[in-house]
């Protein structure tokens, strides 16, 4: 009974979100009763939405195995907490997942204060167009309540891997960035569509942009923290298309943020403020796209099903086409735009849009450069890791320099602030070399480019330190924009430390061993003490213990279990890990191997000592962080209301 | 001026984008097109997985069209495609030789007792070795090798009998009409 | 329905690796140079049969034997251009994660600086056409 309540659920939400796209039409400024009726609808659609979702929810904790998708991602012996989780651990369920997100995020245009009305109205018209669009293509071709003729006595659980607190969280983070974007989309396309294009909108709608990306930070170096502590072989970000797919509206809602800093304040680039608003959410639908079409040979996709591909297609070429079309038509080109220096902020903002484009374009042509070739007929090729990680030296190199002297530079130009900056700049520089040389000669092997992004990253940190110091000794006040800047900042040079230095000085060695034997690496003695088989709730065990210790003292114990799944009749692996601020140790065991040593069974066991790896996820924390403190700015929070503008429904 | 045109470039890019993930929708992304289409076959001489005493040698077939079948009683997309294998070898249009790759051979000629033989020779390749230089990725695998020794097309899945009618049969006759 | 079960029955195949089983390869080489240009090496092939794991990195059979070919290949003194022909005549440029610097995929190597020169241009351009604005400004008040 209720998986038809579910059914109902999700077939009024459509028809509420095709009646919030009719009713957004016909609002206009001289007959604002729409606008009420455009509300409520709203308000239903959500309610409608959330039901839907709460209610395949209940049908996984109450284990209703008349339904197909409760079956499939579901099992008797699973944990409550993966029974919740498993509503987002498959296709059906986490495009419901994705259409209570947006809903989600459309109720929040309600909190938008001080921007027009109308805009407010025609942006929900949007959003429900998009509802619409999105539930249809659940209801018609995923719909997670479809009902099985033979009830079977238990489920076939949730995927092993994704059983792990960080992955259940993982998804709604990303979806909570991914959609959030779908607000400057659609304010956009609003104002695009009203021809009201004031400059103070735009700096009304900066916190939907911050929050979504700080979601997205977040979910991203979630992925990338599962990948490392789960997948067992401790590396961190694979360059698989996904992925990639991933980090493409990161980069483009990073690249909004800067070009928003200058549109608000300065009135620059506005048409390319617009451009990149409806790109950031584009490349979400894309990424979508991506992992669902099954057009890309992906670790993550889910079932690929060609109907469902062209569907997301579809809907992904009629909404950005539509976005770019009106972009296109009625983006104002002769917007008159202030001048500004060469050596200024707007130059480095400028900068920073175009070096982050370039690695939006790279990322994008490396990840679709296989699927041209193929659609041309031109052959199958592969391009991975070793090209990603070389063409990003092009922009990572650039992007940090320009970011340690960009971050002090101010609006138009410098004037009588020039000598100051130079020299507190050559100071911080000048340290930050001291400091790199310090560290590579106790280290000892250091390569060029990994002392050049220690450099450059030790002097971002202390350039943005210089000033909290200053303004902290002048007892004044920075501002919360500023300072949420900096930490920022100094969260991108925390995880290029993280980056290089986790890279350069890696120690990893896998060997043949048998149970009793001690094997050195990097300084530290893996002692191989036990092995024992156990038994869990959904799941059977072998599980090793190895003692670390350096200089003769135990430093810790590492467990690693191979595990396996009889639900799903697969296994994974458990890597036994001891985090450091200065290095991780990581141990994997491998498989029990057909050669005997000395009569022993022999296991291959991988063993790592990685320093500095933590640094990547620490700097997203701070990338986050920042974001986080800079939503609290003043600017953002003015309570007054302007003339035509409404208060909350 | 030219900033009017330039504000189209995004739409133009999406368009292309699209067709070329509608397009992309089409192509089966997992099967990779093997090196060899159009090319010498590599070498195969291995003892026969029936008679060991005896060498197989895929150049005794010259001047014949061959179906080279890879497969393995590890494999079950292979014993699925078994009697296909065996509604093939009924029709006697080509022989199929039947590469056993990687496989336990008592437990592949207690299979091929049980469920009939189809293949004309079963060279015996243990250590993959052979598969290699054939780019053989997985099983079953099959080849059509020409009159001349060539290898003109390659099938990866397992063969269905409809794609046995609408595609290798045809293949295998108008091969057999060229000229030595 | 044929056509379903080969489907079904392909993605059975694919299924059969999956991310979880993880390879711990214990090749040793006696010299430390030929250990590392063996990872190196088996990190960059991409394994056919598990299509998001190197051949490093991969537990499927093929994976083992390509590993094998690799060190035994290494160990006779083939250099690691001989090695990456004797895979991409068997398999097709596929097998390489790195693209090659040539033929149709040059572009992917060129791509790096031809957009940083592309966009280096339009800045300067961008910027010279502000820094005269500001200059008008001034003249105007």
């Amino acid at each position: 009974m209720l998986a038809e309540f579910g059914n109902l659920a999700l077939v009024l939400a459509t028809v509420f979100a095709a009646l919030m796209a009719v009713l957004g039409f016909l609002v206009n400024a001289e007959n604002s009763h729409w606008s009420t009726s455009l509300r409520r609808a709203t308000q239903l659609q959500v309610l409608f939405t959330f039901s839907a979702f709460l209610i395949l929810i209940s049908l996984l904790v109450i284990s209703d195995f008349s339904v197909a998708y409760v079956v499939q991602h579901s099992n008797l012996r699973s944990p409550l907490f993966y029974k919740v989780t498993a509503a987002w651990g498959a296709h059906e369920g986490s495009l419901l997942m994705w259409n209570a997100v947006l809903a989600f995020w459309a109720l929040s245009l309600f909190k938008l204060k001080n921007v027009p009305a109308l805009l407010i109205d025609k942006s929900l018209a949007i959003q429900g167009l998009l509802l619409f669009g999105f539930l249809l293509f659940t209801t018609l071709t995923s719909n997670p309540f479809v009902r099985l003729e033979e009830i079977p006595l238990n489920g076939m659980d949730l995927n092993p891997v994704l059983q792990d607190p960080a992955m259940a969280i993982h998804p709604p983070m990303l979806y909570l960035g991914y959609v959030g974007f779908s607000i400057p989309f659609s304010l956009v396309v609003a104002m695009l569509w009203t021809g009201d294009m004031q400059q103070a909108t735009l700096r009304w709608i900066r916190p939907w942009v911050v929050v979504p990306w700080i979601f997205l930070t977040l979910g991203i170096s979630l992925g990338s923290w599962w990948a490392y502590y789960e997948l067992g072989w401790g590396g961190w970000w694979f360059w698989d298309p996904v992925e990639n797919a991933s980090l493409m509206p990161w980069i483009a809602g990073t690249a909004l943020l800067h070009s928003l800093a200058a549109t608000e304040k300065r009135g620059l680039f506005l048409h390319w403020t617009l451009l990149l608003a409806v790109m950031a959410f584009a490349f979400s639908v894309l990424g979508s796209f991506l992992v669902r079409s099954g057009v890309l040979i992906s670790v993550h996709s889910f079932a690929s099903d060609p109907s469902r591909g062209l569907f997301i297609l579809a809907l992904f070429a009629l909404f950005v086409g539509g976005a770019l079309t009106l972009y296109a038509a009625k983006t104002p080109i002769g917007f008159t735009s202030s001048g500004f220096k060469a050596v200024s902020r707007e130059s480095v903002l400028l900068l920073n849009n175009l070096l982050l484009l370039v690695m939006l374009l790279l990322v994008m042509l490396g990840t679709l450069y296989p699927l041209v070739l193929e659609a041309l007929g031109l052959g199958k090729i592969s391009v991975g890791p070793p090209y990603f990680d070389y063409v990003m030296l092009y922009v990572s190199l650039p992007l940090l320099f320009f970011l340690a002297v960009g971050q002090r530079l101010n609006w138009k130009g410098l004037g009588k602030y020039a000598n100051e900056l130079k020299k507190s700049l050559l100071l911080s520089l000048v340290l930050a070399s001291i400091l790199t040389l310090l560290f590579g000669v106790v280290l000892k092997s250091f390569s060029f480019l990994t002392i050049v992004s220690v450099a450059f990253s030790i002097w971002i940190i202390f350039s943005a330190l210089q000033v909290i110091l200053k303004y902290k000794l002048e007892k004044k006040s920075l501002g919360f924009s500023q300072f949420g800047m900096f930490v920022a900042h100094i969260g991108v040079a925390v995880f290029a430390l993280g980056v290089a230095l986790s890279n350069q000085l890696a120690n990893v060695d896998t060997k043949a061993v048998v149970l009793g034997q001690t094997v050195e690496v990097g300084g530290y003695q893996f002692d191989f003490t036990s092995l024992e088989q156990d038994k869990e709730l959904n799941y059977q065990l072998t599980r090793a213990e190895f003692v670390v210790s350096k200089n003769l003292q135990t430093v810790t114990t590492l467990n690693s279990e191979k595990r396996f799944y009889p639900g799903r009749q697969t296994s994974t692996t458990e890597a036994g890990i001891h985090g450091g601020f200065i290095r991780d140790l990581y141990v994997t065991l491998g498989e029990p191997l057909p050669t005997a040593i000395e009569g022993q069974q022999a296991w291959s066991v991988q063993y790592q000592v990685r320093p500095f790896i933590r640094w990547i996820w620490l700097g997203t924390i701070f990338m986050a962080l920042g974001g986080l403190i800079a939503i609290f700015d003043k600017r953002y929070r003015t309570k007054t209301l302007k003339k035509g503008s409404r208060a909350d429904v | 001026m030219s900033k009017r045109i330039i504000v189209w470039l995004p739409l133009l890019v999406l368009i292309a984008l699209a067709i070329l993930f509608y397009k992309g929708l089409y192509l089966d992304t997992n099967k990779v097109p093997s090196p060899f289409i159009d090319k010498k076959a590599p070498s195969l001489i291995l003892p026969d997985l029936l008679n060991p005493q005896q060498q197989v040698n895929l150049a005794d077939w010259k001047g014949q069209v061959v179906l080279l079948n890879v497969w393995a009683t590890w494999c079950s997309g292979c014993l699925l495609e078994h009697p296909v294998l065996n509604a093939i070898a009924k029709e006697n249009l080509a022989p199929i030789i039947g590469l056993n790759y990687k496989d336990n051979s008592q437990k592949a000629k207690e299979w091929l007792q049980k469920s009939g033989n189809p293949f004309t020779a079963i060279p015996n390749d243990l250590s993959g070795e052979v598969a290699i230089n054939w780019g053989v990725y997985g099983a079953p695998e099959t080849f059509i090798i020409d009159k001349q020794g060539v290898i003109r097309y390659k099938f990866i899945a397992p063969i269905s009998l409809d794609d046995w009618k609408n595609k290798l049969r045809p293949l295998v006759i108008q091969l057999q009409g060229e000229r030595l | 329905m044929s056509k379903q079960l080969n489907i079904i029955l392909l993605s059975l195949v694919i299924c059969l690796c999956s991310v979880t089983i993880l390879a711990l390869d214990t090749t040793e080489f006696s010299d430390a140079k030929q250990q590392a240009r063996y990872q190196a090496l088996t990190n960059e092939l991409r394994c056919l049969v598990c299509q998001n794991e190197s051949i490093a990195g991969s537990s499927s059979e093929l994976a083992q034997d390509l590993r094998a070919q690799v060190a035994e290949q290494i160990k006779t003194g083939k250099s690691d251009a001989e090695i990456r022909t004797y895979m991409t005549e068997r398999y097709g440029d596929f097998i390489l994660y790195r693209p090659l610097n040539a033929g149709k995929t040059r572009l992917l190597w060129l791509a790096p600086i031809l957009l940083l020169l592309l966009f280096c241009v339009i800045f300067i351009s961008i910027v010279n056409a502000r820094s005269k604005a500001i200059i008008e400004d001034e003249e105007v008040v």
